[in-house]
């Protein structure tokens, strides 16, 4: 198990920094760039699109062209590097790029199930119906301002956080100021997958 | 152990990702009886707060001050109740 600071450690430093697409030559694997797409535009991190062959030179692929790959992905970050490696002779350092890559975001999850990271559980009364999007806490925001204005608006700690607009389910917008109505706030990005 | 803060803690989750719409997460959220509000953030909404990562959370006190940030896995449920608290103290 990992330490919680470990992790945390770890997170910032290795996580999501490069995102590694194993692919081999069929079209089936593919179906994983939209995803790999979502993550890396999100966070900004680099993708590599791994594929290992049998043989090389690269003539030998099968239906995926390099262009096609880049053609499919449409790049939306910083830089999409696409490796093609003779999987007989494959450099220990690209091994240990995959080991970062695939395990430790594995170890992580493994980590996550202990527990901690379950959103917070069953309000036995604030559950809510199609009629009335908006949640109690949101009913009850008051609208008056209560962040300060006299230091610097960043996401690190001891700075003031962007007040950022959000899409309500009702369809309307409010800031993350409002929905906090004077109240501290627990800002939890979250994801159903 | 979020009924023991309920109404001292606003609690507002934002979707990670393009395929996180608000309609997405309010299913979720009225299928298991999870609190607070769920919306949808801008594009940059991630970027903006330094996000690399699904489940990242951020304390922010009363007065818009961020006091914790961390993300997968970064408490046991004991640690999370004091920093809720020492949010709370804030």
């Amino acid at each position: 198990m990992i330490s919680s600071r470990r992790a945390s450690q770890v997170w910032r430093w290795f996580v999501y920094t490069r995102v590694i697409v194993p692919l081999d030559d069929s079209t089936t694997t593919l179906q994983v760039l939209p995803y790999a797409k979502v993550v890396a535009k999100s966070t900004g991190a680099a993708v590599v699109l791994l594929q290992a062959l049998n043989e090389y030179p690269c003539k030998l692929i099968g239906s995926v062209s390099r262009r096609e790959l880049v053609t499919r992905y449409k790049p939306p970050t910083r830089s999409v590097r696409i490796l093609r490696l003779n999987a007989m002779t494959i450099p220990l350092r690209f091994l240990r790029l995959m080991a970062l890559g695939l395990l430790l975001p594995a170890a992580l999850t493994l980590g996550a199930c202990s527990g901690a990271d379950v959103p917070p559980s069953t309000a036995p009364d604030t559950s809510t119906s199609d009629t009335t999007p908006s949640t109690p806490d949101a009913d009850d925001a008051p609208t008056g301002k209560f962040w300060r204005t006299d230091i610097a608006v960043g996401n690190g700690e001891h700075q003031v956080s962007p007040a950022t607009p959000v899409l309500l389910a009702d369809g309307s917008t409010a800031t993350l100021e409002s929905l906090a109505g004077g109240k501290p706030l627990l800002l939890y990005f979250y994801a159903t997958w | 152990m979020y009924p023991d803060f309920e109404g001292k803690v606003a609690v507002v989750a934002v979707g990670f990702g393009s395929s996180q719409t608000v309609g997405v997460l309010n299913g979720q959220k009225e299928r298991r009886g999870y609190p607070g509000v769920f919306a949808e953030g801008p594009d940059n909404m991630a970027r903006s707060f330094g996000v690399r990562t699904q489940s990242t959370k951020f304390g922010i006190s009363t007065d818009g001050v961020i006091q914790f940030k961390g993300g997968y896995g970064m408490a046991s449920d004991s640690a999370w109740r004091a920093r809720l608290q020492a949010l709370v103290d804030s």
